[in-house]
């Protein structure tokens, strides 16, 4: 862990459409406490609250209306600001053509649904370099 | 020697043991007859009270007495007949003692952290909080599916929590949603996960079928309810509101990496067969209700004010 996430919160985005499936995510992060999260409804929403904020890691579904995961995964990484933000997507197990794609867009890493909390939270930790708990 | 089959031998044996002093066999028993009579005036309450309690432990300790000897006597027969028996380790107020001290001395090594504490301490701590982690998601999940349900407006919106529930909460990856026609005692489908709709047929509500059985039953699924599983069908799951069956799921298939059911998730199984109902039951009464404005009037009236 860096100095600098060991003096403030980290900020972590969710974008995933399913209100279900984007609050139990949200509960599974709510475990770590070095993170702050916040959520978004599609790739569009997504678009707004990155213009606002500085997140340092972003989980993004793949499936989403208007603009999709990949679509916006392909749009962090031509912005410089996020470039090297670690990005984690969620799909599912018989997607494996849109995992490949996603990863060779940039993101960092993908989990599959149904989702696992202590999964979620261990890959997390590991992206953003956290301490296990 | 079980202390119910030494019980068992004095009530056999010496019934008189249990009846309170000089009372005739056959009669209950009655400790407190000296105070009565005392409020009738007759005696010292003090004395014949003392007197009463006095007599009634005293028999307690030639009973507890008589059980031990029994007990003792038992154990011999025992290893008399039994002279292979394994002995079993005498307990001594020292032996005890010396235990609790050394669970004592292992418990505060494991919570100070220290080189020597056993390593299963920890382990076991871990693995407890894996568990109170994974209980705690599981709640989570039902809190999160009830709440959807309850926040569902249309038959669209059910469907659509029910669907993301079974896909995403549990793994069911093929399902068909089948409604109730009342009026013409069919179950047609309105939705399909991992399948052609077109592929799909009404089915009968005849009195065999699992969707009459369930009109019977008459309530929400729970865990040891028939499922009416077979080659190609997981469970049928009822949505019902009150008494009223709406709708029957169809499980198929679970997703490719989900191997069966888990513990947890019978308990959303029947989130889903007691909450889809009546949400689709409200979604259903919200299509044909007519829009009103809220009045205040209307409202107090409707609360009886």
């Amino acid at each position: 862990m860096t100095q600098d996430t060991q003096t403030r919160r980290l900020n972590a985005l969710v974008v995933e459409d399913s209100p279900p499936m984007r609050k139990m995510i949200v509960f599974a992060l709510s475990r770590i406490r070095e993170l702050s999260v916040v959520e978004a409804d599609d790739g569009v929403d997504a678009l707004r609250r990155l213009s606002g904020t500085k997140f340092d890691i972003i989980i993004t579904d793949i499936n989403m209306p208007i603009l999709d995961g990949l679509k916006l995964v392909k749009r962090l990484r031509a912005d410089e600001t996020y470039q090297d933000v670690p990005i984690i997507i969620i799909t599912t197990e018989g997607a494996a053509e849109d995992r490949q794609r996603a990863l060779a867009l940039g993101a960092n890493a993908y989990i599959t649904k149904p989702i696992q909390a202590p999964a979620v939270i261990k890959l997390v930790r590991e992206t953003l370099g956290l301490e296990e708990r | 020697m079980p202390a119910i089959a030494a019980l068992e031998f004095v009530m056999r044996n010496h019934p008189q043991d249990l009846s309170p002093a000089g009372a005739p066999q056959g009669k209950s028993r009655d400790i407190f007859a000296p105070m009565r009579a005392q409020d009738a005036g007759q005696g010292d309450l003090h004395d014949k009270t003392r007197a009463a309690l006095h007599e009634f432990f005293g028999r307690g300790e030639a009973f507890v007495r008589q059980l031990i000897a029994e007990n003792e006597r038992l154990r011999s027969e025992l290893n008399e007949a039994q002279p292979d028996r394994p002995a079993r380790p005498e307990l001594t107020p020292g032996s005890v003692m010396e235990g609790l001290i050394g669970r004592i001395v292992e418990l505060e090594k494991a919570r100070a952290g220290e080189p020597g504490a056993p390593a299963g301490a920890e382990t076991r701590l871990r693995e407890r909080l894996v568990q109170l982690e994974d209980e705690n998601y599981h709640l989570a999940s039902m809190y999160v599916a009830g709440l959807q349900f309850h926040a569902s407006r249309t038959i669209g919106d059910v469907l659509q929590t029910t669907t993301e529930i079974l896909l995403n909460f549990i793994g069911v990856g093929a399902f068909t949603l089948y409604l109730v026609d009342e009026e013409r005692r069919v179950l047609f489908p309105i939705a399909r996960e991992g399948g052609e709709m077109n592929e799909l047929v009404e089915l009968e509500m005849d009195e065999a079928s699992p969707a009459a059985q369930m009109v019977q039953r008459g309530r929400p699924w729970s865990r040891g309810d028939p499922a009416y599983a077979s080659d190609d069908v997981i469970m049928y799951l009822p949505l019902v509101s009150g008494r009223r069956l709406v709708a029957v799921l169809r499980l198929e298939a679970f997703l490719a990496q989900k191997p069966g059911f888990e513990d947890n998730d019978y308990s959303l199984l029947s989130m889903i067969s007691e909450h889809a109902g009546i949400a689709i039951e409200s979604a259903w009464i919200r299509a044909h209700a007519k829009a009103v404005a809220l009045q205040r009037q209307a409202v107090e009236h409707l609360l009886g004010a």
